[in-house]
């Protein structure tokens, strides 16, 4: 397990190297973020020329990354362009916390949900149980999430007037104490978990239905019931065990499709979250903020697979003995 | 002893042919059917409709009579905000959003099946360096590197947004192929067609790729309907196909600010995507259990 | 209870499996009794209900499937007619079954001591020390090395033959009176089949406990059962002691067989394999009247309008068939 483990880290240090590079490639086709920088009233050029040469922008292409790289992993992460100066890190650190409170609360929804109706759906395979669920699945998947929160938004938002049209914070709560703070701002989140979630659980409970599917029909479980052993015991300690190893891959998986439906969620219901940072930022050429956007989306990323991988040797003993 | 024996059962002489026989099992499965003639359907309306409107994309009507109607029969889907027939709008929108969708797909598939044939089959340094590659952009989220993407890269036609869309997808084919090929490459086809003295590239192209095919055109599938969708998310945030040019998504852009008054304008597009995409998944779903290579054996 | 005792007794034993394209007499109308201590060999082709008839003793058959008639009485009781409840306290501990596939019939992420384990404490009253004790015992017994380690061993990290070793030790586990083995040597090597053979016998005699050997391969059955039933199609075509099968074959079908085994002793090399010809028919187009007379050397039209009964043709040594082969053969 030692070796497994130590395997993965070590490989994800290319990814991390590789992924900042092609990120920094990109965004160098952008053209000059310094001369954008020097345009705006609020950035003193003293602070634009300081961070031009900890970026290594006065330095030849080739050594600019290793430079700009070594400053972004030490935290200096420049100064935002449209966001009037102020330090990227400062903007980064404040809507990360909503993108991660958020999507975990989106993750924990469809998993909560999607996994117990995928295994019954497998198990009474066939019957209207099934067939609904199979139906509601595809929905999930084929609903563009924008528009769901649309729907959602002008049902319980504009007809309904149960729930917040977006935002995460009715004014004047943040003095409020903290239970009462706790439950506003469960109503604002609501909606975005709910269609965050949305997709996840079609695809999940598809993907877990199947895999239980699979299992279902292996000798093994011929044997267990040959020992003699209840249904119960059969389904649930040697099925179900069984299923979880690729359901846990799955949910390794799912982690882009979260962060890319963060972006859009939080634009829909306006949260100030990462995603809408990364808009923002490209909308406005913010280089600078954009480049750290993307670069912590992208390492979320690449460590949620890591513990998803780790998960999947806990589970799995033919990958950690072998 | 052994006299002539007559066989009396009943022998099948006929060779069914495998897509004689995927055609069968996919009569079965109602849903796929249904679903190809609903695409069918929508395809049609989308390609010809717009000549039979009265409307075209940008007439405007009346600047107070006809803003924000409801939808009638004069105009079946409503007009937006600016006076414009939704319907035709909506349809001319399906034809962007769908030439999206295929060609986008298209191209990621015609990428994918070459770099992942000859990495898969070839493996060695080409391999490695292409999963690495594939390792790497498939750790950057898709959205935002969509969203990067398009800003980054000059111009705003829908072929850009085809280009991008397809940069992203290849990869995913490509992981497909590759396996598939890794697999196949020490199968008994393969050393029986270098037995008979095949080159490698008639190896790739005539005996192996046809084994490699089913899940590709189950992936391309599905992956129409998942490109019509990212097409949409990326109009509808400002970063995909530029008014006035009409596409699923960015109409739906528009339609955020008068969902209060004008719920048609989300609607209509919105369920024009749902149910197109839903056909799509349909269908893909289908294809997948009529190719399941478990049946063929 | 004395030696000579009826164990299982199998009467008519019908199960059918109802499926989208018709229905399958996979089981149709098998009967066999098996005593104390005694090995049976079922033998056949694929696909012509050997397992079948075994799952159904079990009671482990599913959907399509259905076990429509007979009965198997055990130690004197009809276990077709017992709750779900009563077979489980038999399955296990009083039948065990084998199966042919160790590497999938085995579960990949519990280990072996584990799955072991959880057959004795599910049938014995025995403390969790004293099961891994005993599984360590029965470990020793199948003939694997370093049991204690191995306890803690999964699936994947043991070779096939010493898989199908703890299937065994698994099986045995709880002193079945009957065990099954469901063709549990076809899967190996020649070589650990010879020795999983040698350790079915041995455990046979130590513990004293029937077996309903399952096979296609006759050379193997000759080493090992008291009695033969040739199987055939979902019915019973040959029924009597192993010698008697094999130095006297009654059935068109068991005579071919026989004939297309090749013996080392074989005299005339030059003398080409006899095959039957033809090929078991599929069981959605079963031909009328005898399933065996397409293939048959001996047909005649009798043969293909009516289906023969079994019949004791001489004592103990049943057909059926309406042209018994009338000669004597030297074999093996």
């Amino acid at each position: 397990m030692r070796t497994y483990l130590t395997r993965r880290v070590l490989q994800m240090i290319p990814l991390f190297i590789g992924v900042a590079l092609v990120t920094f490639l990109i965004l160098s086709l952008v053209g000059d973020p310094f001369a954008q920088m020097l345009v705006n009233p609020r950035i003193r050029p003293a602070d634009v020329a300081r961070l031009k040469h900890q970026w290594g922008f006065d330095l030849p292409i080739y050594l600019r990354f290793f430079k700009w790289f070594w400053s972004m992993l030490t935290g200096n992460w420049g100064l935002s362009i449209f966001a009037g100066g102020r330090p990227v890190i400062e903007l980064v650190s404040h809507a990360i916390g909503w993108t991660l409170k958020f999507s975990i609360g989106a993750f924990i929804l469809g998993f909560v949900v999607a996994i117990p109706i995928g295994i019954y759906s497998a198990l009474r395979q066939y019957t209207i149980f099934d067939y609904i669920f199979t139906g509601f699945s595809f929905f999930g998947m084929s609903m563009p999430t924008f528009w769901f929160g649309f729907i959602l938004l002008m049902i319980f938002g504009l007809r309904l007037h149960w729930l917040p049209i977006g935002g995460v914070m009715t004014p004047g709560m943040e003095s409020a104490p903290f239970f009462l703070r706790l439950l506003d701002q469960a109503k604002y989140f609501i909606l975005p978990v709910v269609v965050l979630s949305f997709f996840g659980m079609g695809s999940w409970m598809r993907y877990t239905r199947s895999s239980m599917l699979e299992v279902v029909h292996q000798d093994y479980l011929r044997t267990a019931r040959a020992k003699g052993l209840p249904e119960r015991t059969v389904i649930v300690k040697h099925a179900l065990r069984n299923a979880l190893i690729p359901i846990i891959t799955l949910l390794g998986l799912a982690l882009p499709g979260l962060i890319s439906g963060a972006m859009i969620t939080e634009t829909v219901f306006a949260i100030p979250g990462m995603g809408r940072l990364t808009l923002n930022a490209m909308m406005n050429n913010d280089f600078p903020l954009a480049m750290a956007c993307l670069l912590i989306l992208s390492y979320l990323l690449i460590i949620g697979n890591l513990v998803a991988d780790l998960l999947y040797a806990v589970v799995d003993p033919r990958i950690r003995y072998s | 002893m052994a006299e002539e024996l007559i066989y009396k059962n009943e022998v099948s002489t006929r060779v069914e042919g495998y897509w004689y026989l995927v055609g069968k099992h996919l009569k079965k499965h109602k849903l796929a059917i249904f679903s190809i003639v609903l695409l069918s359907v929508i395809i049609l309306l989308c390609v010809v409709g717009p000549y039979f409107t009265r409307y075209t994309m940008n007439e405007m009507g009346n600047a107070t009579t006809d803003v924000l109607q409801v939808p009638s029969l004069k105009h079946l889907f409503g007009t937006d905000e600016l006076g414009r027939d939704v319907f035709t709008r909506v349809l001319l929108g399906g034809r962007i959003s769908l030439l999206v969708g295929f060609s986008s797909v298209f191209s990621a598939l015609l990428v994918g099946i070459i770099v992942g044939a000859y990495a898969g089959y070839y493996g060695g340094i080409l391999d490695t360096v292409l999963m690495r590659f594939t390792d790497i952009m498939f750790s950057i989220p898709v959205l935002p590197l969509l969203v990067v993407l398009s800003s980054v890269i000059p111009g705003a036609g829908v072929w850009k947004i085809v280009l991008i869309i397809a940069l992203f997808g290849w990869m995913t084919d490509a992981r497909i192929i590759r396996g598939m090929f890794l697999s196949l490459r020490e199968s008994e086809y393969s050393e029986a067609a270098k037995a008979i003295g095949a080159s490698n590239t008639r190896i790739i192209w005539r005996h192996l790729l046809p084994n490699a095919l089913a899940p590709i055109i189950v992936s391309a599938t599905l992956g129409v309907g998942g490109n019509i969708i990212y097409e949409a998310a990326l109009s509808y945030l400002g970063f995909g196909v530029m008014p006035p040019t009409p596409s699923w998504g960015n109409i739906l852009q528009n339609a955020q600010y008068a969902m209060a008054i004008a719920p048609w304008l989300v609607w209509t597009p919105g369920l024009a995507i749902l149910i197109t995409v839903i056909a799509f998944n349909f269908l893909g779903d289908g294809l997948r259990d009529a190719m399941d290579p478990r049946l063929y054996r | 209870m004395e030696k000579n005792e009826i164990l299982v007794d199998v009467k008519d034993l019908k199960t059918y499996f109802f499926t989208d394209d018709g229905v399958v007499e996979a089981v149709d109308g098998v009967s066999f009794t098996i005593k104390r201590g005694e090995v049976l060999g079922l033998v056949g082709e694929s696909g012509c209900g050997k397992s079948v008839a075994s799952l159904s003793i079990m009671r482990l058959i599913d959907k399509p499937g259905k076990i429509v008639g007979g009965e198997v009485i055990f130690k004197g009781e009809d276990l077709l007619k017992k709750t779900e409840e009563e077979i489980r306290k038999i399955r296990g501990s009083e039948i065990a079954m084998i199966f042919q596939e160790p590497m999938t019939s085995l579960n990949p992420v519990f280990t072996i001591g584990n799955q072991i384990i959880e057959a004795i404490l599910l049938h014995q009253d025995l403390s969790e020390e004293e099961a891994k004790k005993r599984t360590i015992e029965l470990l020793n017994l199948v003939g694997i090395p370093e049991p204690e380690r191995r306890f803690n061993q999964y699936p994947h990290e043991l070779s096939g033959g010493m898989r199908q070793r703890a299937m065994i030790a698994m099986a045995i586990s709880c002193n079945p009176d009957l065990l099954i083995s469901d063709e549990a040597t076809t899967a190996l090597d020649v070589t650990i089949q010879a020795q999983i053979l040698e350790l079915m016998k041995d455990l046979q005699k130590k513990i004293g406990m029937a077996v309903l050997f399952i096979t296609h391969d006759l050379a193997l059955v000759a080493e090992m059962a008291n009695n033969i039933a040739v199987t055939y199609t979902g019915k019973i075509v040959e029924y009597s002691d192993a010698r008697s099968v094999f130095k006297n074959p009654k059935h068109p079908y068991t005579y071919g067989l026989l004939r297309s085994v090749p013996s080392l002793l074989f005299e005339e090399t030059k003398v080409e394999l006899p095959a039957i010809e033809g090929m078991v028919p599929s069981p959605y187009h079963m031909p009328q009247g005898c399933h065996f007379s397409p293939r048959c050397p001996f047909a005649t039209d009798i043969c293909r309008r009516e289906m023969p009964e079994i019949e004791e043709l001489l004592a103990g040594h049943y057909v059926r068939c309406f042209h018994p082969v009338k000669v004597s053969k030297e074999a093996i």
